[in-house]
């Protein structure tokens, strides 16, 4: 019995160290058996039982009308995604064409990781079908200006209600922002466990408070003709005094550490009558709320009159400079951006295609939280505005200076105006210091 | 029964019935959440029970995620890491415990300082060394890695062990005409089967749990691991509680059915008449 | 019966056991430790390269500006010798239990064991389900047996959170030290219990005069690891918490973790990241003064 026992982890062992060859390239190789096939590998920055198979899916098609490329998918749980990435490009052990979060591109791109891909873009057929806006918010990150990704889905903030709880307080959906506090207010009932509304006050809560002030607010740039940044302006401070004043009462309490899972456990659970979020949370409320329990709204009149939807970014795909086989990688994420594959993967994952003519598809004109993205970001009156997200340092500010101070704030320990001070402050310097350093280049 | 051995069992029965309670109740909760419909999880007010029951979980845990080859790997990689820990702690141990020599104490010293940093600032740097010996993406690579950090550790706990074991049974065999590796071998070690056990549960566990260097060094998602494909069930947006806690609960079932096993080796201590003295 | 050292005549042989070990730490750990304390001399964010380049002692003096990090030394003290002292008292009651003869002590020593086998990642995903305000366990059983009419923030009220966090770790912490000691407790050999029965000495009396010192080395070894490993430890907090509400559990090794992981700050993180070197070897060497253990050392 011993001697097996010993024996077996012997073989193992033996098995484990040398059964497995050498190490392989991240990057692309050449298929040795039919030298004419090329492999690229390409990395999915979110991937999961969910989304997985619709990847797998995709590129069984795409190597069936591909027949010269193979594509070798790898799924990085999203958590680590970045790190991952962050590992390899100082290594230079990137894949050939991977999805990356908008919000990276500037850093990628600082780092040298990418390939610019306007070559490819200018003579690709469907070009053209990619509503130009997202295009041009790519090459914005960009300190070349040159495009370094393409996107084949967006994402907006949505104002998560229930209908139900509505038409239950006799109120109407909710159109200004006074309208809705008035909600917050009027469906609270505490006694019952019932709160108006769900803070996200953990991690991410900062990217989502901004986008509310600037909604709030109306102000539509993020930075002064002097390059002073506007996040401490009155308005976004009497937002956040709003905000700290419902806590706790017309909130509940857990929200100071909620991050995503928390705040939308609390809408789902119908403690909380309305979050905010985006489209990406849709799949979670069809899970538990079901259909016709839940609704989307897309815009709230600001307090001077206009309505402003604040984006920050979505997810694209980047063709990294370490791959071999650039074109194949083009061909692919190309490809993913094509209407039918752009109609399938939002259809999927409940987002909002980049591809004018995926805009009159049914999947978008029948669900409702689609229908009301589509209306509002093709609304002319309504002006869409992008977070700072491509100014270096930006992710860091947030994460370890500003969303410690906004829990505070909520706790009644720190003002609303030191608060946005100080934010305003750091970030007026990032663009400082970025700018002093594109001024050089 | 006298009043001594009453007192004795009522004491046992206080310390011992709130701690598995305690232990318990986070678990049957997994169970429970594992059990559950998704949509089910977060409908109030919440049942303590599922129902209806589903293993619709268990299945997403172990197809989907791909479960069955993550599994393989992580006992490969796992298995090869303990069996270098153990042996190269007790080698570590033993010198440390039973002589003295220049440079000892500086040695236990930066044993326990490789204990002080954390492990994330110390990734890039290792990533490159991997690199340069040509082993990133190979399963090598994250058995030594896992050598690397689980070795300070256990050595340290091991020399605790074979401290606690008198000396003089040792040098009772060499008198007897033993070597010494003969001593350790014969006699040291059958005593030390409690610290031996011990040792393998906690290496093996790291090893099981080790989710960093896996996933970083790691570029084929064959070779994959358990934690990697377990973070795949928290996802940006979609959180998948029933087979995270599905996953979760297959992924502990092993090193707890492998302690169930080895737990009898803890209680292999000293026998009677062993010592005289 | 005597417990020792050799003092070797064969001066190679405890060099040679340790060589193995020797050469893991100089291959894979000598040069990352290394550049931890040359990063933290540097500005160094790959994300920033336009503001890197040497620092001085510029992250030490920034570190020491911050409020912010005092409060997380204090989070940090708090934390550990909580964590420590608990696990240590409550682990040994367990060991002492389940060292004694009866019936299903091999299956509760699996039960209690159990914890221990899930990383830390997963525990605190399990704990969130249990501490979560709206669908957790606890408030749900607390509100049926009447004990509670509002449901209780465990995670988000500033009096409850530090406990909560406490509380996680513990499930995970008593089994390691129920298990080493218990793994330890077997090397006491009977005859001494035995012929303490002849002396007559009470319960008590045994664990102080007989079982306590016999442990004291396992004893002292595992509460410093022990130390060490929590001090260091930031999955189940950072799972739960986040380090929040306002830093009230966020300790040394959250902050690095923020800046080093998240945001890429390397040289600050190292910064910190050396402060918490100092303060562990600091307090390695007090504690082993303190129990003057070791006298070898």
């Amino acid at each position: 019995m011993k001697k097996m026992v010993v024996l077996f982890a012997l073989l193992a062992l033996s098995f484990g160290i040398f059964a497995q060859g050498k190490p392989e390239a991240t990057g692309s190789q050449q298929d040795v058996a039919s030298p004419q096939i090329v492999t690229i590998t390409f990395w999915d920055e979110n991937a999961g039982p969910n989304r997985t198979p619709y990847f797998d899916q995709m590129i069984a098609e795409f190597e069936a009308t591909h027949p010269t490329i193979k594509v070798n998918y790898v799924g990085l749980p999203w958590s680590d995604a970045k790190s991952k990435y962050d590992i390899a490009i100082q290594s230079k052990t990137t894949p050939d064409v991977g999805g990356i979060a908008e919000s990276w591109l500037t850093d990628f791109i600082i780092k040298g990781a990418l390939t610019p891909i306007d070559e490819y873009f200018n003579t690709w057929d469907r070009k053209d079908d990619i509503i130009s806006g997202y295009i041009d918010s790519i090459r914005n990150a960009a300190p070349d200006r040159k495009l370094y990704a393409i996107s084949n889905t967006s994402n907006i903030p949505v104002y998560w209600y229930r209908p139900d709880v509505l038409a239950e307080y006799g109120l109407d959906v909710p159109k200004s922002w006074n309208d809705f506090f008035d909600v917050i207010v009027k469906t609270t009932d505490v006694a019952n466990n019932k709160y108006g509304f769900s803070i996200r006050g953990g991690s991410g809560g900062c990217m989502q408070l901004e986008q509310m002030l600037y909604s709030y607010s109306g102000v539509t740039e993020m930075f002064d003709a002097k390059g002073n940044s506007t996040i401490n302006a009155p308005k976004h401070i009497e937002l956040v005094e709003r905000l700290a004043s419902i806590y706790g009462k017309y909130t509940p309490e857990s929200d100071i550490t909620n991050g995503y899972k928390e705040m939308v456990a609390a809408f789902d659970t119908k403690v909380a009558n309305m979050i905010v979020h985006n489209l990406g949370s849709y799949g979670e409320h069809m899970k538990t709320l079901g259909a016709g329990k839940f609704a989307a709204l897309t815009k709230l009149e600001s307090v001077i009159g206009n309505n402003v939807v604040v984006t920050n970014g979505s997810v694209v795909y980047s063709v990294f400079n370490t791959s071999k086989h650039p074109k194949e990688a083009f061909t692919f994420a190309s490809w993913l951006c094509e209407r039918d594959q752009s109609l399938f993967w939002n259809e999927s994952i409940g987002q909002l295609p980049t591809v004018r003519s995926a805009l009159d598809s049914d999947f978008v004109k029948n669900a409702q939280h689609m229908r009301s993205a589509a209306e509002t970001t093709a609304d002319p009156n309504v002006i869409i505005v992008s977070t700072p997200i491509n100014i270096p340092g930006y992710a860091d500010l947030l994460n370890n200076v500003c969303s410690r101070q906004w829990q505070e704030v909520l706790l009644g320990n720190r003002t609303a105006k030191s608060f946005l001070d100080n934010w305003a402050q750091n970030m007026t310097q990032l663009k400082k210091e970025y700018d002093a350093y594109l001024n050089k280049k | 029964m006298s009043k001594q051995q009453w007192t004795t069992k009522l004491l046992i029965a206080l310390i011992l019935v709130p701690i598995t309670l305690f232990v318990l109740l986070p678990l049957f909760w997994a169970v429970s959440i594992s059990l559950k419909f998704e949509g089910d999880i977060s409908k109030l007010p919440i049942t303590y029970l599922p129902s209806p029951a589903t293993i619709e979980n268990y299945i997403v845990a172990w197809y989907n995620v791909g479960f069955s080859h993550y599994f393989v790997n992580s006992v490969v990689i796992s298995v090869g890491a303990v069996i270098f820990v153990v042996i190269m702690s007790i080698m570590t141990g033993y010198s440390l415990s039973r002589y003295q020599f220049k440079g000892k104490g500086i040695f236990m010293i930066v044993l326990l300082a490789t204990q002080f940093v954390p492990v994330a600032v110390l990734l890039i740097p290792l990533f490159n060394i991997f690199n340069n010996l040509n082993l990133i993406g190979s399963r090598t690579s994250i058995i030594l890695a896992n050598i690397t950090f689980q070795l300070p550790f256990n050595a340290i706990l091991m020399r605790g062990f074979i401290s606690s074991i008198p000396l003089e049974l040792e040098e009772a065999a060499m008198i007897d005409g033993c070597s010494k590796t003969e001593s350790i071998v014969r006699i040291l070690l059958p005593i030390l089967k409690p610290g031996i056990t011990t040792v393998a549960a906690f290496a093996f566990i790291g090893c099981w749990n080790e989710f960093l260097f896996s996933f970083m060094f790691l570029n084929d998602p064959k070779k994959f691991t358990l934690p990697i494909g377990l973070k795949y069930m928290q996802g940006q947006f979609d959180i998948n509680y029933g087979a995270l806690a599905a996953g979760a609960l297959i992924a502990m079932s092993v090193p707890i059915v492998l302690f169930g096993y080895l737990q009898k080796h803890l209680v292999t201590g000293l026998t009677s008449g062993a010592v005289k003295g | 019966m005597r417990k020792g050292t050799i003092v070797s005549q064969k001066a190679a042989y405890p060099y040679l056991l340790i060589t193995p070990a020797v050469l893991f730490i100089l291959l894979f750990l000598a040069y990352p430790i290394t550049r931890v304390f040359y990063l933290s001399f540097q500005h160094y964010n790959p994300s920033r390269p336009f503001m890197n380049g040497f620092a001085g002692w510029a992250n030490y003096t920034t570190l020491f500006q911050q409020k912010e990090f005092y409060e997380a030394v204090w989070v940090s003290i708090k934390w550990v010798v909580t964590e420590v002292f608990l696990q240590l008292v409550l682990g040994l009651l367990v060991a002492l239990a389940l060292n004694c003869h009866f019936k299903g002590r091999s299956i509760l020593r699996t039960i209690i064991f159990m914890p221990w086998a899930l990383s830390g990642v997963l525990t605190a995903t399990l704990w969130a389900l249990l501490y979560n305000e709206h669908m957790g366990l606890i408030n749900a059983v607390l509100r049926q047996f009447g004990l509670i009419t509002k449901n209780i923030a465990w995670t988000g009220n500033l009096n409850k959170v530090f406990g909560a966090v406490v509380v996680a770790e513990l499930w995970r912490g008593i089994p390691f030290f129920a298990i080493s000691l218990l793994a330890a407790l077997q090397n006491i050999p009977d005859e001494l219990y035995e012929s303490s029965d002849i002396d007559g000495c009470g319960r008590f009396k045994k664990f102080q005069y007989i079982t306590l010192p016999l442990l004291k080395e396992q004893i002292v070894l595992s509460s410093l690891l022990r130390f060490v490993w929590e001090f260091n430890s930031v999955d189940l907090i950072f799972s739960l918490t986040g380090g929040g509400p306002a830093g009230k559990t966020t300790t040394l090794s959250i902050l690095i973790a923020n800046q080093a992981i998240h945001t890429n700050n390397f040289g600050y993180g190292s910064a910190i990241s050396v402060i918490s070197f100092l303060f562990l070897t600091f307090f390695a060497v007090f504690y082993v003064q303190l129990t003057r253990f070791g006298k070898g050392i």
